[in-house]
């Protein structure tokens, strides 16, 4: 197992645009390590996009913990063999004004659970306030196939108690 | 006595007879219902001419303001999708089934008046299999059980909707067509509006099984409550616990909201399930949290 066995990191998956950056960025009052590069075609207000990884960490009373966000682009996605392994959890972040939102929990799922089984993720769907017709119960549907207990809600990339929750659920996750 | 107020638009002197016999049979009952032509909608029930521009419209007014209304058509052929969705009557019936019509509408009215109001709604759309709207004076969203989500035009009339059901206000559940919907674009989940409304209501206490269960993850967001939801949905996905249970957990109010809303957006499961070992879940329940990283997590997060 060639990945960065560090017990103390969580991470952030999901498609290009989701919000894994912004969300890291609400989350970590540190500046973020990010690698952005320009996007070949501007999504929306988004022009940019990461190449290889976000990163950020949560400094805490007596311990550290390490954010990193993983790159949406699946010709990056060798970049989940290298830091799934050894996470604490995985929040996983859809675009509910992508059509393709339920392709896209699946892959992911898919290629996280394929890494770690037991893989404890949450799931936060960003951008419900822009006019996307997501199905909760769609997304549930698909989520069940990857675990009983597979945590979805509705979550703000921008504010920091939104993505907050979705660390809450993680923590209450493991403690079962 | 109660008292109603009945108001007609569009009828013919024929009909007008037949509602004051229908007020004078009401008397027998202990029921004073004044009935007079239409000035506005300070009222309790309308009855409206379909053939009749006049009636239409007032019919229409009514229905915006969540009024029952009873239609009276001089048609032989009465049209079958109305009368399956709304109430319905020749003109030429006799007054006793006026007078059943009106009992039926009116009782339904009240049912829903009386200080049970949002509990009355709650069952209302707990009981909605499909979709329907949902509407207070001012606002109103669609709630649709298939996707599990309320959509509206803005976020006022969600905020609106869940205020309504923490004052008690009036609110009313009715059908919409499904090209309505398409202008709704701002959503929540089912359990999050109707959570956010009551957990901070006087609404009556959850009256399930022994036991419950969910079926799926609650999508319910509260700065307050976070903590608190996150541990009662991680606990009942897949397991039974019993009330006494979650409230080791969580406050009595939040349990109580908590699963009221789960039961409104179909996540509950109220089937008798074995209750998991109260060791397992007391466990959870009063555990500080494991030492470590995790700990220390839980305590950054409030929990």
């Amino acid at each position: 197992m060639g990945g960065i066995l560090n017990y103390n990191k969580l991470l952030f998956g999901g498609p290009v645009g989701a919000g894994k950056t912004t969300a890291i960025r609400a989350l970590s009052h540190e500046a973020p390590i990010s690698t952005e590069a320009p996007l070949a075609q501007a999504m929306g207000e988004k022009s940019t996009t990461t190449v290889a990884l976000d990163y950020s960490f949560l400094r805490m009373d007596d311990a550290v913990i390490h954010l990193y966000g993983l790159p949406g682009q699946k010709r990056l996605s060798f970049m989940r063999d290298i830091l799934v392994p050894g996470a604490l959890g995985v929040v996983l972040l859809l675009d509910g004004t992508r059509p393709q939102i339920y392709e896209d929990a699946y892959s992911w799922l898919e290629s996280l659970t394929a890494l770690d089984v037991n893989l404890t993720f949450a799931i936060g769907i960003t951008k419900t306030d822009q006019g996307g017709d997501v199905s909760l119960n769609e997304l549930r549907k698909i989520a069940a196939h990857f675990s009983k207990a597979a945590p979805i809600l509705s979550v703000d990339a921008r504010d920091e108690d939104s993505i907050k929750q979705l660390l809450r659920i993680l923590v209450a996750l493991k403690g079962l | 006595m109660a008292r109603f107020t009945v108001a007609h638009a569009g009828c013919d002197e024929d009909v007008v007879k037949k509602l004051n016999i229908v007020a004078n049979l009401f008397r027998g009952r202990g029921k004073f219902l004044s009935v007079e032509f239409w000035k506005g909608t300070g009222v309790d029930l309308v009855v409206a001419n379909r053939q009749d521009a006049f009636g239409r419209r007032v019919a229409d007014v009514a229905r915006r303001k969540h009024l029952p209304v009873l239609w009276v058509s001089e048609d032989n052929d009465i049209d079958v999708d109305l009368a399956v969705r709304e109430s319905i009557i020749k003109c030429d019936k006799p007054a006793m089934d006026f007078f059943q019509q009106f009992e039926r509408l009116l009782s339904e009215k009240a049912e829903c008046a009386s200080s049970a109001r949002v509990e009355c709604i709650i069952d209302k759309l707990t009981e909605e299999k499909k979709r329907c709207y949902v509407a207070t004076a001012t606002a109103g969203a669609f709630m649709n059980k298939e996707t599990g989500v309320f959509k509206a035009v803005s976020h006022r009339d969600l905020l609106a909707l869940a205020e309504a059901l923490v004052l008690d206000k009036g609110v009313s559940v009715a059908f919409r067509s499904s090209a309505e919907e398409k202008n709704a674009e701002v959503s929540t989940s089912i359990e999050n509006l109707v959570f956010g409304g009551l957990v901070n209501s006087g609404v009556r206490q959850f009256n399930g099984p022994q036991s419950v269960s969910l079926l799926a993850w609650p999508d319910i967001k509260s700065k307050r409550y976070g903590g608190e939801l996150a541990a009662l949905s991680a606990m009942l996905v897949g397991s039974a616990m019993s009330l006494s249970q979650l409230e080791a957990v969580a406050s009595p109010k939040v349990v109580n909201a908590f699963l009221l809303a789960c039961r409104v957006a179909g996540l509950l499961n109220e089937e008798q399930i074995d209750i998991v070992e109260q060791k397992a879940v007391s466990k959870l329940a009063s555990k500080p949290y494991q030492d470590g990283v995790l700990g220390t997590l839980k305590k950054w997060l409030g929990m």
